[in-house]
């Protein structure tokens, strides 16, 4: 029945528009033998998942998660909530008939050496840094005029005065997605509520470039004691030696004398 | 010589009947409004006891006054240097519980009460927070010992007793009190004045008295510390610190301040004292034995000359001369040396006096009756007050200064019940003359002066002539005694 349902869907669907759709929107975060990134690897889904579940969770995987075993399971194993996708059903269709054959290597999946780089390893460009910084602080606008990253993530620890609280922290982004889809999220911006805010306004390659060097750094610099974390400290410390050296004022005596002290 | 003017005062703590009028009326004048409901210029005490702020005269725990450390006199409270630190920080005020917390009562509660089987009653309330408060102490909470296991126990002024001592004065039959008014004593060595850092406080060079500058004060509160008589309080609704003016308003016409108009008892006295400026850094440096003779001794005689002259060549009117020798204050203080000041040991050279309470008299227990004792009128050690305890209130723990203003009085009480009763003989009667060293119309004198003095002569206030000081009064026309109008409000 399986296969029946497939083979008709198959018909219906596009393999070349599957795969644009999946380039375009799936792959920052899943890879299709590639290995886990943000999501699972998607290899042989179509073996393994009901063609109707799939269909409805790729559509909207929001009204899976607390009603679903298979979709809360994933959850638990990934703990990042998959977003709706709002795609037609014939996109839907056609993403199915991508992952059909390119799990089943009928259709050779371009080679990709895999290139797996720890933030440690590549070598810290401070200006790059720099640059990376101040465009998601906004301290330096897009040149498309898109909104900086801060307006809606923050990133723990680094800065002071916190960030955006409707998007998550992107502290461990480097690490979830890694180098290439990170710069696949920014230049194809698959989430939902980011689509309409960069539609018109996609991030230039050398910022794209910026962030994602930025981000891949945020562990390593995250390590270093943030200078605004030790002031706060020292300010508290420097607050207690005052009370500390006037710990008897104001204390009264009256009181005091009543339960029999002098 | 260099003699200036002080107008001084004189308690007759004798006469005091702790009847509170002097405060009430004080406070109906000076202290009744927002921000003020707390301080009491004037306060009336009950010795012993701790008064009002709490354990005022523990000087351990508030630094008031002055110390002297290797001859050189600094305020208990802070140096320069401390007081720069420390200016954002003074860590030695009375807290609002050490004062009391002023309440009124929620009379709504009954005026709206619905009928009920039982009276209603007025919930008290906080005059600071509005909220509902349980009162525990008040300004004169230990009135007649009433507080005494917790208050008159504490006196700072018993830790000269032996534990004994101290046992026998709060037996029944021994126990006392007596009333201490108090008010701003218009030291002549001020330490509020010393350490002010906004040189807010100043004394005022026609009468001495001490005055804290409504404009120029910044509420640092370093006055409220360096006080040892705590009679500087924070205004905390302007922010400013106030004191006890001598109703100088008053005073410059002619008139006696409220507190001693209003005085049941008659136990004050304010008159003028001219006392040597040039002497003031040897008497504050003097040890603690010889303080009160050093500040006896500042004191002028408005009779000698020399005084007459060095006054006449500063341009001061004759007419204060004659005040100065008309001054009760001068009589009680100087010539018939029966008034002391309070803690002189602080050496602020206070310029309030008092006449120590001779007090109930002593008895003895004898087959379950008390019975006086015979020689109850004679011996300073008869009487029920410890001279101990009342050395360390007046001479800075002399006992033979107190033992000597005793011999003064109770020669007045002889000769008076000599010449009145006739129940003395003349020799009794000479003897306690002799001891005192005053002959009877000295003794006349002081009884016509504790007892049934006019207010004429219990009050001998000069004028001010404050038309006087200005060279063109039709300059100011329209000006002078309208004074200043500001309304006293944080303006930084």
């Amino acid at each position: 029945m399986q296969i029946l349902i497939l083979a008709v869907l198959i018909t219906i669907g596009s393999f070349e528009k599957g795969k644009e759709i999946f380039v375009k929107k799936c792959s920052a975060c899943h890879t299709i033998g590639e290995g886990k990134r943000v999501g699972p690897d998607l290899m042989g889904i179509t073996e393994i998942r009901n063609i109707e579940w799939l269909k409805k969770f790729i559509n909207k995987p929001s009204d899976f998660f607390g009603k679903d075993k298979i979709a809360d399971s994933l959850l638990k194993e990934y703990a990042i909530k998959m977003p709706d996708q709002n795609l037609e059903e014939e996109e839907i269709l056609s993403i199915i008939e991508y992952l059909n054959t390119a799990s089943k290597g009928e259709m050779k999946v371009e080679e990709k050496k895999e290139v797996k780089i720890s933030p440690e390893e590549i070598p810290f460009d401070k200006e790059k840094y720099e640059r990376g910084e101040m465009l998601f602080k906004g301290e330096i606008i897009f040149k498309n005029k898109g909104l900086p990253c801060i307006s809606c993530h923050s990133i723990k620890n680094l800065f002071t005065f916190g960030g955006g609280k409707l998007g998550p922290d992107l502290s461990l982004s480097f690490k979830n997605y890694g180098e290439e889809g990170l710069k696949l999220a920014l230049k194809d911006i698959p989430f939902p509520t980011m689509v309409p805010v960069y539609k018109n306004k996609p991030l230039l390659e050398e910022e794209i470039d910026a962030i994602t060097y930025f981000l891949s750094k945020l562990e390593t610099k995250n390590k270093e004691k943030n200078p605004f974390t030790f002031a706060i400290i020292l300010a508290f410390l420097i607050f207690l030696i005052p009370l500390f050296i006037f710990r008897n004022r104001s204390k009264g005596v009256r009181k005091n004398l009543l339960k029999g002290g002098k | 010589m260099d003699v200036r003017i002080q107008i001084s005062m004189v308690f007759h703590l004798d006469k005091c009947i702790g009847c509170h009028t002097c405060s009430i009326s004080c406070k109906n004048v000076w202290t009744d409004r927002k921000g003020a409901e707390y301080m009491w210029w004037n306060n009336v005490e009950t010795k012993p006891g701790t008064g009002y702020p709490t354990l005022w005269e523990d000087q351990e725990k508030y630094k008031g006054g002055w110390e002297k450390k290797d001859s050189v006199l600094k305020p208990k409270l802070q140096g320069k240097l401390k007081g720069l630190l420390n200016i954002f920080y003074n860590p030695f005020l009375p807290t609002i519980d050490d004062y009391y917390e002023p309440w009124t009562y929620r009379y709504s509660d009954l005026f709206d009460s619905p009928p009920m089987d039982d009276q209603p009653s007025a919930r008290p309330i906080s005059l600071i927070t509005g909220k509902t408060i349980d009162v525990e102490s008040g300004p004169n909470w230990d009135d007649d010992l009433s507080g005494t296991p917790f208050y008159a126990k504490n006196d700072p002024n018993l830790k000269n007793l032996t534990e004994e001592e101290k046992n026998i004065i709060f037996e029944m039959e021994n126990i006392f009190h007596f009333y201490l008014p108090r008010i701003c004593n218009h030291c002549l060595n001020p330490t509020c004045v010393a350490v002010c850092p906004s040189g807010a406080i100043y004394k005022r060079g026609e009468d001495g008295i001490v005055l804290v500058s409504q404009d120029k004060c910044r509420g640092w509160r370093m006055c409220v510390s360096g006080c040892p008589y705590k009679k500087v309080y924070y205004n905390y609704e302007t922010g400013k610190s106030e004191k006890c003016i001598l109703c100088y308003p008053r005073v410059e016409t002619g008139q006696a301040p409220m507190c001693f108009h209003s005085c049941v008892g008659r136990i004050r006295y304010m008159g003028v004292l001219l006392y040597d400026a040039e002497k003031i850094e040897s008497a504050i440096k003097s040890e603690d034995k010889d303080i009160v003779k050093s500040q006896l001794d500042l004191i002028l005689d408005p009779f000698d000359n020399k005084v007459i002259e060095n006054l006449k060549k500063k341009g001061i009117k004759e007419e204060i001369i004659e005040y100065a020798q008309n001054s009760p204050v001068y009589k009680f203080v100087k010539k018939f040396k029966i008034a002391l000041p309070l803690h002189p040991e602080f050496r602020t050279l206070p310029m309030l006096f008092y006449v120590p309470p001779l007090l109930p008299v002593k008895a003895k227990k004898e087959n379950c009756k008390l019975r006086l004792l015979e020689s109850f009128f004679s011996e300073p050690e008869n009487f029920r007050a410890p001279i101990k305890y009342l050395a360390s209130l007046f001479s800075a723990g002399d006992e033979n200064l107190i033992k000597d203003v005793y011999k003064r009085l109770i020669a007045v009480r002889i000769f008076k019940r000599w010449k009145e009763v006739g129940d003395l003989k003349d020799e009794e009667k000479d003897k306690y003359l002799k001891e005192a060293g005053l002959d009877e119309k000295e003794l006349e004198e002081i009884f016509e002066l504790t007892s049934i003095a006019s207010i004429e002569k219990r009050f001998v206030i000069p004028p001010s002539g404050r038309e006087e000081m200005i060279d063109d009064v039709y300059k100011f026309k329209g000006e002078t005694g309208f004074g200043y109008k500001r309304k006293p409000e944080r303006r930084w």
